[in-house]
């Protein structure tokens, strides 16, 4: 990417992984590619951190590719001086399967969070049954 | 709050030459930092004031308060406070994003502590209000980008956290120096794009008394043309320039300009604040 953000070279992956054509990308701005919410992300985050930094780790980004589907990837960025003006070079590492792990991680917490609260509210019930048995027991005469 | 607490809160950076106060309010993201740019070149004019908002930047995380900083007036409350401290009454303010609307806000408080403002790329409000108003965003976009923000708080896309690492063709030290200049308690971060981008300060415009310019950078998806022409036709003195620079941080990725731009409006207000004291 070189200053004005907009693409200079693309690997054949990437582009397979988007689903374009090369000459499609080239040329064309980083932040086309981008899903509405990482464009925002990107504006407010990396390019600042690019500037100050002239790098960036392990950012999280969603792409949009042709299908209308959304690619998950972590950024690193790193920026030199070339030819009299700086140029960017991205490495993209998609992280589908990773992101789907997360999703069970959290559905897996999701879960556990709803079955202690049902064991919460099993303990409470059975707390309320013995108070009312140990006062039945209580009034009765014990014969 | 005595004047020095407030300065170390804020991590109030005063430099330069001059009588006035030319202060430098940051938006969303990294601190007073984001000034490096831009801020020197008034320095030979203008005693020049940098500062972090409390959660941002070299602030004092202990004086978060989630109350407090759960909408834009405590921040506004931030800028009042270094102007007390201060004791500035004619202040200039250049806010950028959300600490253009920061301004707005303290202005509306306290207008006897400006003379005018300098909003590159504000918004009154990001969400859409179809058909009277374009913010650029619909409510769906801005929760995924509060998502995005979550995600990237995660141990695993680390990018806020202080990597220790060497920077080819610069001192080891001053790289990791800039790296915690822009460090953000990531919670705090999430809190403050809430008050960000869910509010809606569109009702409170009519109310600025000081005059101001608004700086707009041509395609910039955060704050669109139409969020800068609205705050334009609603403010009572304000003064509208399309900017050539692209993007949402001119101050960072076209600073020539942004002074350039800067300049011509202090100058053109200096020369017209003259000639009326001579009628």
């Amino acid at each position: 990417m070189d200053d004005n953000r907009d693409v200079r070279e693309v690997n054949a992956t990437l582009c397979r992984l988007l689903g374009y054509e090369k000459q499609g990308i080239c040329g064309s701005s980083f932040e086309s590619l981008l899903t509405r919410s990482s464009q925002v992300f990107f504006q407010l985050y990396f390019l600042p951190l690019i500037k100050l930094n002239r790098s960036v780790e392990e950012m999280y980004l969603t792409l949009k590719t042709s299908s209308g589907g959304v690619l998950p990837v972590l950024l690193n960025a790193s920026g030199a001086e070339r030819d009299g003006g700086w140029v960017y070079d991205f490495i993209l590492m998609p992280i589908c399967r990773r992101m789907d792990y997360e999703q069970q991680i959290q559905q897996a917490k999701n879960a556990s969070r709803q079955a202690r609260e049902e064991l919460e509210r099993i303990e409470k019930l059975l707390k309320l049954k013995r108070d009312e048995l140990a006062r039945i027991q209580g009034s009765t005469p014990v014969e | 709050m005595d004047h020095q607490q407030t300065f170390v809160r804020n991590n109030v950076q005063v430099t330069g030459s001059g009588t006035q106060h030319l202060i430098f309010a940051h938006g969303f993201g990294c601190g007073q930092n984001m000034w490096r740019f831009v801020a020197p070149a008034f320095e030979e004019q203008y005693k020049v004031v940098l500062f972090d908002f409390v959660g941002s930047g070299k602030s004092d995380i202990r004086a978060y308060n989630p109350v407090r900083y759960g909408n834009l007036d405590g921040y506004a409350q931030d800028v009042l406070d270094i102007c007390e401290a201060l004791e500035t009454r004619d202040a200039i303010l250049v806010g950028h994003s959300v600490g253009a609307m920061i301004g707005i806000l303290a202005s509306i408080r306290r207008p006897e502590y400006f003379e005018r403002l300098i909003l590159i790329g504000p918004s009154a409000r990001y969400i859409n209000d179809l058909p009277d108003y374009i913010g650029g965003f619909e409510r769906e976009d801005l929760l995924a980008l509060l998502d995005m923000m979550d995600k990237n708080d995660q141990g695993w896309a680390s990018y806020l956290a202080p990597v220790i690492m060497g920077n080819p063709g610069r001192p080891q030290l001053s790289a990791e120096l800039e790296r915690s200049f822009c460090a953000t308690d990531p919670k705090v971060a999430r809190r403050f794009a809430e008050a960000t981008f869910l509010s809606d300060y569109r009702g409170e415009l009519g109310q600025v008394k000081v005059p101001s310019l608004i700086l707009q950078c041509a395609e910039d998806v955060i704050a669109p043309l139409e969020a800068g022409a609205y705050i334009t036709h609603h403010m009572p003195g304000g003064e509208f320039q399309l900017m050539d620079a692209t993007g949402h941080c001119p101050h960072m990725s076209h600073p020539e300009e942004t002074i350039r731009l800067i300049q011509a409006y202090l100058a053109s207000a200096g020369s017209a604040r003259k000639a009326e004291l001579r009628r």
